[in-house]
């Protein structure tokens, strides 16, 4: 067996140590399932058709406590991730480097991991405890008071990494974090970080500026395919507007279920049959233009049936309700319910794009630069461009807004972005949606197992 | 064993002479009186390899001295002149006979005497005397251990006598932990059963035996498969997280190998490797008297396990043999094709949902209902009737040098699901050798080989597991076993219905072959160092090596998905172990010591391989060949080992044979333990008092025995995965650019302060024997509580992991114990009854930093929740919603209190605990189950009558419940599967006073997290029934008996599942009382004969 004694003495160990904390994305508390529906489910684009779990309910109807299930899940997971990284950053000392840049390379993809896990719980729960190295004898960390250090590490990660990855990976490597994916991500923290709740609008330049330098970086080569339905082929999952995803193969237990989840149940759609659990608002469905090019690859429209050959299903004569069709390809065939190999994206070029849109606007309204990004994603689309002339600061952020629904649903934004353009209380009309909801409770069995934790004043 | 060979080779020499001979060469020793006796005599002798018996007749023959044999004591008398010089005389007779044990076997050096005479013999190697006797005497036959038994002369010159063992006698030796006691001697709580009572009807596998026959002890079946796994709990579950099962020693051979390669099903139960033919005596250690000898393995009681050894005589060969048919005891109530159409269409319709019956784009599956019939009876096409069978075959014997018991046996089984099957083919050999009189060296070794073919059974039908008694209850009759093609229908096609698998497809054509290999040897020294110090030495090595093969052709529905999956596993458990015991017994006046003291080690290997492939191009290569598929699934293995070091002491003191002190202690080093706790102590102490020996209570007739004992002590529990205290770095793989990278990452806390449980116990007995001890009652009353009780305790979920493996907490079991034996009748009519009666009561105390929660789920797709954990709360109970009847009309619908907006008439109902007018599920449960039962008890009765014998064994629980997950299924008034009949009586506009639910097409999710699932599981249980005659010398036999038995053949219960007697989860500590489609139980008809040479 092995131990940490016995470990972390070679070059190869400190390669499969970063390995673990890669394996944490794709757990289903993490990125596999729970972070996706902790971003979905309260936005206007999906809901729980066929669910068991109550989380999932109480997320989409507005109606969450500080004990629903899922806020526990992700925030154990996230700190999986970090604890893992910040073990290979203490363990990482004891090993002498012979290969030059190898252990740059690799603090910079910790890093760049552990920004990540730090990105996403700030954004979630806003007041979080700050772990920065291994330390089992401490474990009773406060969250009071944290905020601005945990951004300070975020940035710092995001920055190390940016300035130590390659632009681009290539054979074995593709699916590391790159250059690039560290530089989208900058982007994304100064962006939140510009917007609710921390407002330091100092930071929509510096937004801006990231994502315009990412944008236009040639090395890492970043363009949106012209055939939208592409983006989400197997065959092209590391496209050219592949940005940063979890990654996922059949046949060597490294698949996920998300086909399975979103499929149709009983629905004679896809081999292994389908759950409904993930659906699509009819409100949603109606409001993408028939002529959107994204429409049919965004949705389930019609299909053949995979048991019954002869027999063709659409929506709405015999499927019956909205259904999304992005993470379906037919020629993902695992070896079971969880063993599908489509990636999923945590950033692609599209995401890009609208950032920069949306920081240019918040910097300096609707200019050409603020559209640039946005019209680029609908040109690909089909849909009519947008002329600056047409808007205002606050109907552009609507339309960029709208624009990420239409482009980005399903891929786990929704949430944030409603949080970080404070627009949660005016979409939502179907639920009651209070201030809280903007962020989500310290978890309680959190709370019950570390005195130190103080929950978010709005849940108090 | 009173018939030791002798070789004598004498000439010419005194009487005299010849007896110390004998006595110096053989432990006999002689007593006459030498003014009746000449032993001057001179006489020769020559004879090589005979009973002492055969000897002495040979010698004495023409010196009118008679001789009996008591034990080693050979004492001498002259014979009666007249008996020697007139045997016709008149009004005398010479009567002939022979004396047998209950097995047919012939009683060696039996003594008979003319009652009230000194007249007497012995009988001879073949169990024959001859005695002259008055015409109307009364023969007296009477063998150590043995009833004495009358038998009156008058009108026969022959008699023919079956001893009857005295199982009453206090002189009955136990087996306790290293070493022998005698019965009156005990401190502890100990049932002992013996190879009579496990053999007298035929049992499958050693908790068989067990079951029901020992107080305090439950037994329930994991699965009711051929060599099903079982559940052993010895007074209750000490343990949340360690394994509750109590230690197994064989022939002083703690074992823990036999386990399966895993998975599903068959040849599950270690146990079954072993042969209950071979066993003689299983004792049953359970309070801390008996169990701290054992220490960190002694909290949950420890089963010992002595096989049989040879004696001294000429080879008896015995042989046993029976077959049988099994059928499947009950078959359950479902709907016929009709019904379920009527009920799917119904349920759509109460949905807004359009019908299935008919779909004209599919009428084969989904015809007009009018046109449906019964439709397929899914039970009858996977339950059979199934043949089981069994030979025994077993040689004793043995002289002075060399004793042994060698056998071997066949068992063999079909299950009553199509297709399963459990076979085991056994031999043993235990021999000793006797090389100088100090120094015996024996040898204990058992070999089986067990194959099976399993049928996955308990547990989820979903997903494409493909569990055949969830198919054949769920899969709708509606559903034609093939397609309009005429293959196999791959799953149920009914519209919200559960993606079952066709159960007929797999019965048919699945292959499961699982393998053991179970060698289990043992080499003892026995060295009399002097006078009374005995120094045994063993060295044992328990060898086993499991194999399972599983295959899903392309036939089934999980092997059609994955054109063909085949999967190979392979696990091998190897233990060592060296024991040094030394005993040490003395007799000082009224002082008598019994001192044992030792070192002992055993270490325990275990590795497992597996891998697995799919995509095949044919099904004929079966698990053979994985190369031959196109996907190679991801293989695993491990390896771990384990040790455990000890030193062991006991002292047993009685004071003139009334006062009895026992004290023991153990020390064990176990490296499963953190750094700052490897060595553990556990001591324990007993008191008991023979009240009967008191001189105030001799003279008091009718009481045979009392004994009042009392004793407390520590054992522990450390029975918990190896390297649970280090920091351990676990795989945590990941695919880049393609390809999987090995990852390693740190896995848990490290706990360098974890250790084992602890449960201190104190037990209160009485023993009393009235009549002779023809009456007998043993009474128990014991308080355990386990302390250190290591559990996940939850940690800030900041650190990295959510949870710490900790010492914390507490629980405590209670109970009481009474065991009944009485012979009730003892003359040529016979019958002896044994009833034992136990209660536990187990709860939890304390866990400190843990919030009382739900404990996992038991099904994941149905959303079942296991049980609820809670301090004060025993272990098992289920905190749910109750279910309250349904919306019979509109004033109760308005009432409510409804648990959602859109509940209709006919939806269920459940209480409103909390009173505020709505049901939610977290506010409205609470406790409405509890697993655990009120009392179990057992009953056996056993006749007899001349030549035949009669037992019946009785056996059953009490106040236990049952969540029977099934009816999550089959119980919802909906289109998911197959409904039981009961649903007939559903809620509909025109029958709206019933409790049954209306019919949904998604089931209200409450309904499925309510006591609708619970049931009461109590019953009581007709286990064995045997009717048998035994002929005496038929032949060429010394005897033959053949016999007729049933078994299960009455349950009485309210329970609506296959089988009360179910414990689906297996091993589990939380998780009891859980039918999960479970395997069936069968009942049986079997006819068997024993035979004796």
């Amino acid at each position: 067996n092995i131990t940490p004694i016995n470990f972390y003495k070679t070059e190869e160990d400190a390669k499969a140590a970063l390995i673990s904390v890669y394996n944490t994305l794709r757990h289903s508390n993490a990125f596999q399932r729970q972070i996706i529906l902790a971003a979905e489910y309260p936005g206007e684009a999906t809901w729980n058709n066929f669910s068991g779990e109550a989380w999932r309910t109480e997320m989409d109807q507005f109606t969450w406590t500080t004990s629903s299930t899922g806020f526990y899940q992700i925030w154990s997971q996230l700190y999986v991730t970090i604890n893992r990284a910040n073990t290979v950053l203490t363990y990482l000392d004891n090993i002498e480097f012979k290969t030059p840049g190898l252990k740059e390379k690799i603090i910079g993809e910790t890093r760049f991991l552990r920004g990540l896990a730090y990105l996403y719980l700030i954004r979630f729960f806003e007041n979080v405890p700050l772990k920065t190295e291994e330390n089992m004898a401490e474990i009773e960390s406060s969250n009071e008071g944290t905020s601005e250090a945990v951004w300070t590490l975020i940035f710092d990660d995001f920055e190390y990494a940016k300035n130590n990855l390659n632009p681009k990976n290539s054979g074995a490597d593709v699916g590391r974090a790159t250059a690039g994916a560290a530089q989208t991500m900058l982007a994304k923290a100064y962006l939140s970080y510009a917007g609710k709740p921390w407002n330091k609008s100092e930071y929509w330049s510096k937004a801006a500026q990231e994502a315009k330098s990412a944008i236009d970086n040639s090395a890492y080569g970043y363009d949106l395919e012209q055939d939208y339905e592409r983006v989400f082929l197997l065959e092209n999952e590391h496209g050219s507007e592949y940005i940063f995803s979890v990654e996922y193969e059949s046949f060597m237990s490294q698949g996920w279920d998300w086909p399975t989840f979103t499929g149709i149940r009983s629905g004679d759609q896809i081999k292994l049959d389908g759950w409904s659990s993930l659906t699509v608002e009819t409100e949603f469905f109606n409001s993408m233009a028939t002529t959107d090019k994204r429409r049919s690859k965004t949705f389930v429209l019609s299909y053949q049936g995979i048991n019954n050959p002869d027999r063709t299903y659409t929506y709405p004569e015999s499927i019956a309700i909205p259904h999304y069709n992005k993470y379906i390809d037919r020629t993902d065939v695992g070896n079971g319910t969880a063993d599908y190999a489509l990636n999923h994206y945590i950033t692609r070029f599209s995401d890009l794009l609208l950032m920069h849109s949306e920081a240019e606007n918040e910097l300096n309204g609707p200019t050409e630069n603020a559209l640039y990004g946005i019209n680029r994603v609908r040109a690909r689309a089909g849909l009519p461009l947008l002329k600056a002339s047409d808007y205002t600061k606050e109907t552009l952020r609507e339309a960029i807004f709208q624009e990420r629904l239409w482009e980005l649903c399903q891929e786990g934004h929704v949430w944030f972005d409603m949080k970080r353009m404070n627009l949660m209380t005016t979409r939502i009309k179907k639920y009651k949606v209070e201030e809280k909801h903007y962020v989500f409770p310290v978890p309680q069995n959190e709370l019950d197992a570390n005195p130190n934790l103080v929950q978010n004043s709005l849940y108090k | 064993d009173n018939m030791q060979r002798v070789d004598v080779k004498l000439n010419n020499i005194s009487l005299r002479e010849f007896f110390s001979y004998i006595e110096k060469n053989y432990p006999y020793t002689f007593m006459y009186d030498n003014t009746e006796i000449n032993d001057k005599e001179r006489i020769s002798v020559n004879e090589r390899n005979q009973p002492i018996t055969n000897v002495l007749s040979s010698v004495l023959k023409d010196k009118g001295i008679n001789y009996e044999i008591q034990g080693y004591q050979i004492i001498l008398s002259k014979k009666d002149a007249i008996d020697q010089s007139d045997v016709r005389q008149a009004g005398r007779k010479t009567v002939t006979g022979k004396v047998l044990d209950e097995n047919g076997d012939p009683v060696i050096g039996a003594n008979i005497v003319e009652k009230g005479t000194t007249n007497g013999t012995v009988t001879n190697i073949d169990g024959d005397f001859t005695l002259t006797v008055e015409n109307n005497a009364v023969i007296q036959i009477s063998y150590i251990g043995y009833l004495v038994q009358e038998v009156n002369s008058t009108g026969r010159n022959s008699v023919n006598i079956v001893l009857q063992e005295d199982s009453k006698t206090l002189d009955e030796i136990v087996v306790v932990g290293y070493g022998t006691m005698r019965k009156r001697d005990l401190t502890g709580s100990v049932s002992s059963i013996k190879s009579e009572d496990i053999q007298r009807s035929p049992v499958t596998s050693l908790d068989q035996a067990i079951q029901g026959k020992a107080a305090g002890v439950q037994v329930s079946q994991a699965s009711s498969a051929p060599g099903g796994r079982v559940l052993i709990r010895v007074r209750g579950g000490n343990s949340l997280s360690s394994s509750n099962e109590p230690l197994y020693v064989v022939d002083g051979f703690p074992v823990s190998a036999g386990g399966s390669a895993g998975g599903n099903g068959t040849a599950q139960n270690p146990l079954a490797t072993l042969n209950t033919a071979d066993i003689a005596s299983i004792e049953i250690l359970k309070d801390a008297s008996a169990t701290a000898i054992y220490g960190a393995r002694g909290a949950n009681g420890v089963v010992l396990i002595t096989t049989k050894r040879g004696d001294i005589g000429r080879p008896r060969v015995t042989l046993d043999a029976y077959h049988g048919v099994q059928t499947v005891a009950k078959k359950l109530d479902m709907m016929n094709a009709r019904e379920y159409a009527t009920l799917v269409n119904e349920a759509r319709a109460n949905d807004g949902q359009s019908p299935v019956f008919p779909n004209p784009n599919n009428p084969y599956y989904f015809p007009d209902i009018s046109a449906l019939g019964e439709g397929v009876d899914y039970q009858d096409e996977v339950f059979t009737s199934a043949p089981t069978q069994n030979y025994n075959l077993s040689v004793v014997g043995g002289n002075d040098g060399i004793r042994y018991s060698v056998g071997g046996g066949y068992f063999g089984q079909d299950g009553i699901i199509k297709n399963s099957n459990f076979n085991r083919a056994s031999f043993r050999s235990n021999l000793d050798i006797k090389i100088v009189p100090s120094l015996t060296v024996s040898t204990n070794i058992t070999a089986s080989h067990s194959w099976a073919n399993g049928m996955p059974s308990e547990g989820d039908g979903g997903g494409g597991t493909g569990g055949v008694v969830h198919g054949a209850v769920v899969m709708p009759a509606s559903v034609p076993i093939y397609d309009a093609d005429g293959n196999y229908t791959m799953t149920n096609p009914t519209p919200g219905g559960t993606p079952s698998n066709n159960p007929v497809a797999t019965v048919n054509h699945y292959k499961d072959n699982q393998e053991i290999d179970r060698f289990l040897g043992s080499v003892d020294a026995n060295w009399e160092i002097m006078k009374d110090l005995t120094l045994k030495i063993t060295f044992g090595a328990d060898l086993s090596t499991a194999n399972r093969a599983f295959y899903w052709p392309k036939q089934t529905h999980r092997g059609n998905s994955k054109n063909g999956e085949a999967n190979q596993r392979y696990r091998k458990d190897v233990s060592y172990l060296n024991e040094n015991i030394l005993t040490y017994n003395k007799v000082l006046g009224d002082h008598s010591f019994n001192v044992v003291g030792g070192y002992t080690w055993q270490i325990f290997h275990y590795k497992h391989f597996e891998a697995s492939s799919t995509g095949y191009s044919t099904d004929l290569y079966l698990a053979n060949n994985l190369g031959a598929g196109t996907t190679y699934g991801q293989p695993g293995s491990n390896r771990s080992q384990n040790q455990l070091a000890s030193y062991l002491g006991r002292l047993n003191y009685i004071y003139k044979d009334r006062y009895l002190f026992t004290l023991t202690a153990r020390a064990d080093g176990s490296s499963k333990f953190g750094a700052n706790n490897k060595w553990s102590f556990f001591p324990s102490f007993a008191v008991a008092w023979r009240a009967s020996e008191e001189a105030f209570l001799r003279e008091v007739d009718w009481l045979s025995n009392l004994k009042v004992r009392a004793s407390y002590g520590k054992t522990g529990n450390q029975n918990i995965d190896n390297y649970k205290s280090l920091a351990m770095l676990g795989t945590m793989n990941y695919a880049l650019g393609g390809v999987l990278n090995s990852g390693v990452g740190p896995n848990n806390i490290p706990n360098p302060d974890l250790k084992w449980e602890t449960t201190a116990s104190t037990d209160v007995g009485l023993d009393i024997g009235l009549f002779n001890n023809r009456l007998s009652l043993v009474v128990d009353y014991y308080y355990k509580k386990t302390t250190d009780l290591l559990w996940n305790i939850s940690t800030p979920s900041s650190v990295g992991f959510g949870s710490i493996f900790k010492n914390i907490g507490s629980l405590e079991n209670k109970g009481l114990e009474i065991t009944l034996g009485a012979d009730v009748f003892t003359g040529e009519f016979k019958w002896n009854t044994q009833m034992n009666w136990s209660r536990n009561r187990n709860k939890v105390l304390e866990i400190p930093g843990y919030t009382p929660s739900t404990q996992g789920t038991l099904s994941g797709h149905l959303k079942v929740n296991g049980s609820w954990l809670e301090p004060g709360l025993p272990v098992g109970v289920w905190n749910l919603l109750k279910y309250d009847g349904v919306f019979q009309d509109q004033a109760q619908l308005e009432a409510g209190p409804r648990s959602s907006a859109n509940d209709k008439l006919g939806d269920a109902r459940f209480v409103d605990k909390n009173g505020d007018g709505k049901i939610n599920y977290t506010d409205d449960r609470m406790i409405v189950g509890d697993p655990n039962p009120d009392f179990i008890y057992g009953w056996t009765n056993n006749f007899s009558f001349k030549g035949f014998d009669f037992s019946v064994y009785l056996q059953g629980s009490y106040g236990n419940d049952i969540i029977n997950i099934q009816r999550a299924e089959t119980n919802i008034s909906g289109p998911w599967g197959n409904q039981r009949r009961e649903i007939l009586n559903r809620w509909t506009p025109t029958n709206t006073n019933t409790s049954v639910p209306r019919a949904r097409v998604t089931v209200d999710p409450l309904l499925l997290q309510s006591d609708w699932l619970i049931e009461d599981g109590s019953y009581m249980r007709v286990k064995t029934m045997t009717l048998g005659y035994t002929f005496g010398n038929v032949r060429f036999m010394n005897s033959l008996r053949l016999y007729v038995t049933g078994q299960n053949l009455f349950t009485i219960t309210n329970y609506s599942g296959f089988d009360p007697e179910v414990n689906s989860q297996g091993n589990s500590n939380l998780q009891l009382g859980v039918d999960y489609n479970a395997y069936p139980s069968a009942k049986a008809v079997l006819f068997g004969v024993n035979i004796s040479f």
